[in-house]
């Protein structure tokens, strides 16, 4: 089952550095959104801040199974969904935003079916749907651009999508650590290359 | 496919014709900027109003039109635009 299992600690410590290289972007991104007013950069600024808020949000029910925040009675169901319909926000402004980008004469719309047992697991299908949608149109730019920072960008949101689906799989086989391991090491992968545009844009002159 | 352009890029379209058309300070014209920026007469008109309005663009009065020159301050969102156009292309967006 998908849903109400609290964060363990590595995993919380992944999704603290998540919301940073996800604050990261939305500083930026807002940056931009205040000297060019394009609509394109706010809607990262929502996606990134959301995702952020999310991750801080998904680590504390680790930090509470870890006694270093009080438990309160179904605090940690509470924070997860709430930290899950965040995460969601975020992926759906970030697919939103290709949506906007790109309109196009013709309408795609993937039509992916999960299974929904509980509502924490709905909302996670949606955001691996808006994942999903936001990789194809990543790929697609890519294709266009041929910028190796979009292409890095795509692995990166593969990684996070493989990522999450290891992680359901390795709820069915608990005593498998090693699927686990694989899961979180693929996270880590995938967020670390969220970070690539950040340090290329620190690096310029008149960065941050 | 059709993609179209948001306001943000259209500006950047018709400041970057004005500094590499402007002919070292001498400003460009209308007909130049109509064709670069592909944009209809009164909706160009309208956006050079503001773009002058806002000091990205200067406007030279001559006898019959008008020629437009880009500012420091144009140069300085241009260079700003760039930037953070890299940026979000890096997410696979345009500005």
């Amino acid at each position: 089952m998908v849903g109400w299992v609290a964060l363990t600690p590595l995993e919380s410590i992944i999704q603290v550095i998540g919301a940073y290289v996800g604050y990261s972007v939305a500083k930026i991104a807002h940056r931009g959104y205040v000297a060019t007013h394009s609509p394109t950069l706010l809607r990262l600024t929502f996606a990134f801040t959301l995702l952020s808020v999310g991750f801080i949000i998904s680590s504390l029910s680790g930090f509470i199974e870890m006694g270093l925040i009080p438990n309160i009675a179904s605090l940690v169901g509470i924070l997860i969904t709430l930290a899950a319909v965040l995460e969601m926000i975020g992926y759906f402004f970030l697919a939103f935003s290709h949506i906007v980008d790109v309109r196009t004469m013709y309408k795609m719309v993937p039509s992916v079916t999960m299974p929904v047992i509980v509502v924490t697991a709905a909302i996670k299908s949606l955001s691996l749907y808006f994942l999903l949608y936001t990789i194809t149109e990543t790929i697609i730019a890519y294709m266009k651009m041929k910028k190796r920072t979009t292409l890095i960008i795509a692995i990166g949101l593969i990684l996070i999508v493989c990522g999450e689906f290891t992680r359901w799989i390795s709820f069915l086989y608990p005593e498998l650590s090693i699927i686990f391991l694989i899961s979180i090491l693929m996270k880590v992968g995938g967020l670390s290359t969220f970070y690539t545009p950040v340090l290329k844009f620190s690096l310029k002159k008149g960065g941050l | 496919m059709v993609t179209y352009r948001t306001q943000v890029k259209i500006v950047a379209d018709i400041l970057t014709t004005a500094r590499d058309y402007g002919n070292n300070g001498e400003g460009v014209g209308v007909t130049t900027l109509l064709r670069k920026a592909n944009l209809s007469y009164s909706r160009l008109m309208k956006i050079l109003k503001e773009l002058v309005k806002s000091g990205l663009l200067e406007e030279i009065a001559q006898d019959k039109s008008s020629k437009y020159r880009i500012s420091e301050k144009g140069l300085e969102f241009l260079e700003v635009y760039s930037r953070f156009e890299e940026f979000a292309q890096s997410f696979g967006l345009r500005l």
